[in-house]
C-alpha cells in the first residue's frame, strides 16, 4: 500500500487574512487533537498555504484575503457576496463548490447590530449553502455593563434549517466570567471540528455533512437551548415547537436536503406562531393598544386591530432616538422631491398623497421623534384584516385586488427618513430576520412592510437593480411594501397598486 | 482555480509585513488591527512568558494599524498603514496619525506598573509609516516625514518607513529611516 497522501486543495476566501489565517490555525489544532499535524508555507510572500496531514490524507488550503483584491472569484462566491460579504468562504479548488460560509464577530452585537448580519444568514440560504455564525454570547458594553446575544440569529437559523433543509448554525463563544473570549464556551472548537469534518469528506468525495450527525445535533441542541433560555428579553413569549422537528433535524441536514425548490405551503416551520383569537389569557393580558408618538393613519389602524383581537404584537420593546433638525430637513425634502419626480409619469389618483411635513414630527429637546407605530410588528390571524387597516387609512386608493388574498400575515414596520437606508442596514437584516423567524419561507405567511416615511419611487426605480441588497431581499421575503400615502407595491410583479 | 492578486489594499502590505515580524526571533506584534475579528486589544508577554491584555481601545477610540515591540533593542514601533504614500501625505491624516502617536505613547509609556508592560514603557517609541510602494520620490517621503516630526520632534527623531513592494513575483517590505536613510533590516 502506498504511503503517500492523498491530496486535496482547497480555497479559502476570507474578508481579511487576519481571519483566513486565524481560521486555518485553529483548524490545525483540532487536526494536531486528532492525531494529525501541518505545515504553512507563505506564496508570494503573503498568501498562507496550510497542508493539514490526517488519516493519510493531505488537504491543502490556500488563503485568499480581502475579497475585492482578486479576480477572477468562482461565480459562486460572486452570487453569495452580492447578499454581503461572509467572513469565511471555504471552496473546493477543483469543482469550485462552496462547502460552508462562516461569519464570526468578535464583540457581542447588541439592539440593531444583533441583526446586521442576519442578511448574510438569509443570502448563504437562500444561495443553497451552509452557514455557520459565530459569536460572542456575552459582551462588554461600553457602561461597563455585560450584555448577552439576541435570539434573532438564531431563531432565524432554526426556521431555514426546518423550512430549507439546509444548515444555518448559529454558535456561541464566551461565558458570563469571560465575555468576549473566544476560548471560553463550546462554540469556537466546535465550528472548526465541523471545518475540519467538511475539509476530510470533501477531500475523500463523501457527502459535506457526513459522519457529523452528532456535531451538528450538539450544535442545534445549543441553538435551542440558548432561545429557551433567552427568548423572554425579546418576545412576550415564545411558542412551543414539536419536538420531532428537533429531534431529527440533524439527520434531515446530513442528507443534504434542500427545500428550496418546493412549494412554500410544503415546508414546515419550526415554531408555530398562534392565531391572535387564540392566545392563552395570559398572553392576551401583555396585548393592547399603545399610544403613537408621530400620528399617521395606518399605525392607528394597526394598533386598533390588536384591541379588536385581530392581530398581537410579540417582540419587546422599540425606542425611539430623535433625529437632528437639520438631517431630518434635508431628508424630508428628498423623500418629496423623489416622490414629485415619480408622479409625474403617474396616475392623478397618486398626485399628494404622499408628502413629508417637518410639523408633523413630535419634537424632543434633541431633534424630532419619527416613530409612528409603537411596535416594530404585528402579526395578523388574516390577510383581510390588514387589508381593512389599509382601506380605512387611506381611502383614495384601491386595494381591492388584493381582497381574495386569504393567509396569516406579518406587518413589519420601519419608519426611517433618511432615502435609500431602508434599503441597508440594519432594516435588511430586520425583515431576514423577522420574516423568516415568523415563518415566510414556508405556510404562505403574507408579508407586508410599512414605510410610512419613505417615497415609492425608491423601490420603483430599483426594481430591476440586481445590486440592491435590500430589495433582493424584500423581493424573496416580502409580498407588498406599503410606501408613505399607502401607495403599496407588489413585490412579485413590481405593480404599483 | 487559483486567482491572481489584481488590486494591492493596506491590509495586504500590513499583511506581509506582519508575517515577518512573525517570523522574527526579536519582534513581536502587540496589536494589529484588521476591519473585523478578535484583534481590538494590546497584548504583551510578561516575564514568563504569558500573554496578557494591556489595552482594550474603546469602539470610537482611534487606533493604530500595528504595534510592533523588540525586548532586546527596546523599541516600540506604531505603525500607521496606508494602501498608497498620497494617502500618508494628506494633512487631515498627518494630524490623526501624529495625535494618535502622542496619545499611545503616553499612555504606554504610563504603564510601568502593568505586569504584562511594565519595562517596556521606558522602552524607545518610534512612528513607523506603511504603504505599499507607487510613484513616490525620496524628497516625497523625506518631506512628508518631516511634517510629521514637527508634531512628534520631542518623541522621536526619525521615521521608520515600511515600503511593501513586489520582487520577483514576492511581496517585500523595504524597511528604512525616513531622515538618516539608514536602511533597516527590521525585523530580522
Amino acid at each position: 500500500m502506498s504511503n503517500t497522501p492523498r491530496v486535496a486543495e482547497f480555497n479559502l476566501w476570507a474578508d481579511s487574512f487576519h481571519e483566513g489565517e486565524w481560521a486555518c490555525r485553529n483548524i490545525a489544532r483540532e487536526v494536531e487533537f486528532q492525531g494529525g499535524s501541518f505545515q504553512v508555507q507563505y506564496d508570494q510572500g503573503f498568501i498562507p498555504v496550510f497542508s493539514f496531514r490526517i488519516n493519510n490524507l493531505e488537504v491543502r488550503v490556500s488563503v485568499y484575503g480581502n475579497y475585492a483584491s482578486w479576480s477572477p472569484k468562482p461565480k459562486v462566491l460572486e452570487d453569495l457576496l452580492a447578499w454581503g460579504k461572509p467572513d469565511l468562504v471555504l471552496i473546493s479548488d477543483s469543482s469550485d463548490e462552496i462547502l460552508i460560509a462562516v461569519e464570526e464577530t468578535a464583540a457581542t452585537p447588541t439592539g440593531n447590530q444583533a441583526l446586521q448580519r442576519c442578511e448574510r444568514q438569509f443570502g448563504s440560504a437562500i444561495e443553497g449553502f451552509p452557514f455557520w455564525y459565530l459569536i460572542s454570547e456575552f459582551g462588554l458594553h461600553s457602561d461597563g455593563g455585560v450584555r448577552r446575544d439576541s435570539i434573532w440569529p438564531s431563531l432565524m437559523g432554526l426556521e431555514v434549517m426546518t423550512s430549507l433543509e439546509i444548515p444555518s448554525i448559529v454558535l456561541h463563544y464566551s461565558d458570563l466570567e469571560n465575555p468576549e473570549n473566544y476560548e471560553s464556551g463550546k462554540g469556537m472548537k466546535s465550528l472548526f471540528r465541523m471545518m475540519l469534518g467538511v475539509l476530510i469528506n470533501a477531500a475523500q468525495g463523501a457527502e459535506r455533512l457526513s459522519g457529523l450527525e452528532t456535531e451538528l445535533q450538539l450544535q442545534i441542541d445549543e441553538m435551542i437551548k440558548f432561545i429557551d433560555l433567552t427568548s423572554a428579553n425579546s418576545l412576550y413569549f415564545l411558542p412551543r415547537s414539536e419536538s420531532s422537528k428537533k429531534g431529527d433535524l440533524a439527520k434531515r441536514l446530513c442528507k443534504a436536503g434542500d427545500l428550496r425548490g418546493s412549494n412554500r405551503i410544503d415546508r414546515e416551520n419550526y415554531l408555530t406562531w398562534p392565531l391572535a383569537r387564540d392566545l392563552t389569557l395570559a398572553q392576551k393580558s401583555e396585548q393592547g393598544s399603545r399610544e403613537l408618538k408621530k400620528q399617521d393613519p395606518f399605525a392607528r389602524e394597526l394598533e386598533k386591530s390588536i384591541d379588536k383581537g385581530r392581530s398581537y404584537g410579540v417582540i419587546r420593546g422599540s425606542g425611539s432616538k430623535p433625529q437632528k433638525e437639520e438631517q431630518m430637513k434635508n431628508w424630508i425634502s428628498q423623500q418629496n422631491s423623489l416622490q414629485k419626480t415619480w408622479e409625474k409619469d403617474m396616475d392623478s389618483k397618486y398626485e399628494e398623497a404622499f408628502r413629508l411635513h417637518l410639523k408633523d414630527f413630535p419634537k424632543s429637546p434633541t431633534g424630532y421623534h419619527v416613530i409612528t407605530a409603537p411596535r416594530i410588528l404585528y402579526l395578523f390571524d388574516d390577510f383581510s384584516s390588514v387589508l381593512k387597516c389599509l382601506t380605512n387609512s387611506f381611502p383614495d386608493l384601491d386595494y381591492s385586488s388584493l381582497s381574495k388574498i386569504d393567509s396569516p400575515s406579518l406587518v413589519y414596520v420601519s419608519n426611517s427618513v433618511k432615502p435609500g437606508r431602508i434599503f441597508g442596514d440594519p432594516y435588511t437584516g430586520q425583515i431576514a430576520a423577522y420574516a423568516t423567524s415568523f415563518g415566510a419561507l414556508s405556510q404562505g405567511r403574507k408579508v407586508l412592510a410599512y414605510f410610512p416615511h419613505q417615497s415609492v419611487a425608491q423601490a420603483v426605480n430599483n426594481f430591476e437593480n440586481p445590486n440592491n441588497k435590500g430589495l433582493r431581499i424584500m423581493k424573496e421575503l416580502t409580498d407588498y411594501l406599503v410606501f408613505g400615502g399607502g401607495i403599496t407595491l407588489d413585490m412579485k410583479t413590481g405593480e404599483v397598486l | 482555480m487559483k486567482p491572481k492578486l489584481v488590486s494591492i489594499s493596506e491590509e495586504i502590505v500590513r499583511w506581509s509585513f506582519e508575517i515577518t515580524v512573525n517570523q522574527s526571533e526579536d519582534w513581536f506584534i502587540a496589536f494589529t488591527n484588521p476591519t473585523a475579528g478578535p484583534w481590538k486589544r494590546i497584548t504583551s508577554p510578561d516575564d514568563l512568558g504569558r500573554i496578557g491584555e494591556i489595552h482594550r481601545f474603546e469602539i470610537d477610540e482611534t487606533r493604530p494599524d500595528l504595534i510592533i515591540v523588540n525586548d532586546k533593542q527596546q523599541q516600540v514601533i506604531i505603525i500607521e498603514a496606508k494602501t498608497n504614500f498620497k494617502d500618508l501625505q494628506k494633512p487631515v491624516q498627518l494630524i490623526k496619525t501624529s495625535e494618535l502617536f502622542r496619545e499611545l505613547t503616553a499612555k504606554l509609556k504610563d504603564m510601568s506598573s502593568n505586569g504584562h508592560w511594565g519595562p517596556r514603557s521606558r522602552y524607545k517609541y518610534s512612528l513607523g509609516l506603511l504603504w505599499s510602494s507607487g510613484d513616490e520620490t525620496k524628497t516625497q517621503i523625506v518631506e512628508t516625514c518631516i511634517e510629521y516630526l514637527k508634531n512628534i520632534s520631542d518623541l522621536t527623531q526619525d521615521i521608520i518607513c515600511i515600503q511593501g513592494s513586489f520582487e520577483n513575483e514576492v511581496l517585500k517590505s523595504n524597511v528604512f529611516k525616513a531622515i538618516s536613510g539608514e536602511i533597516l533590516s527590521l525585523p530580522n
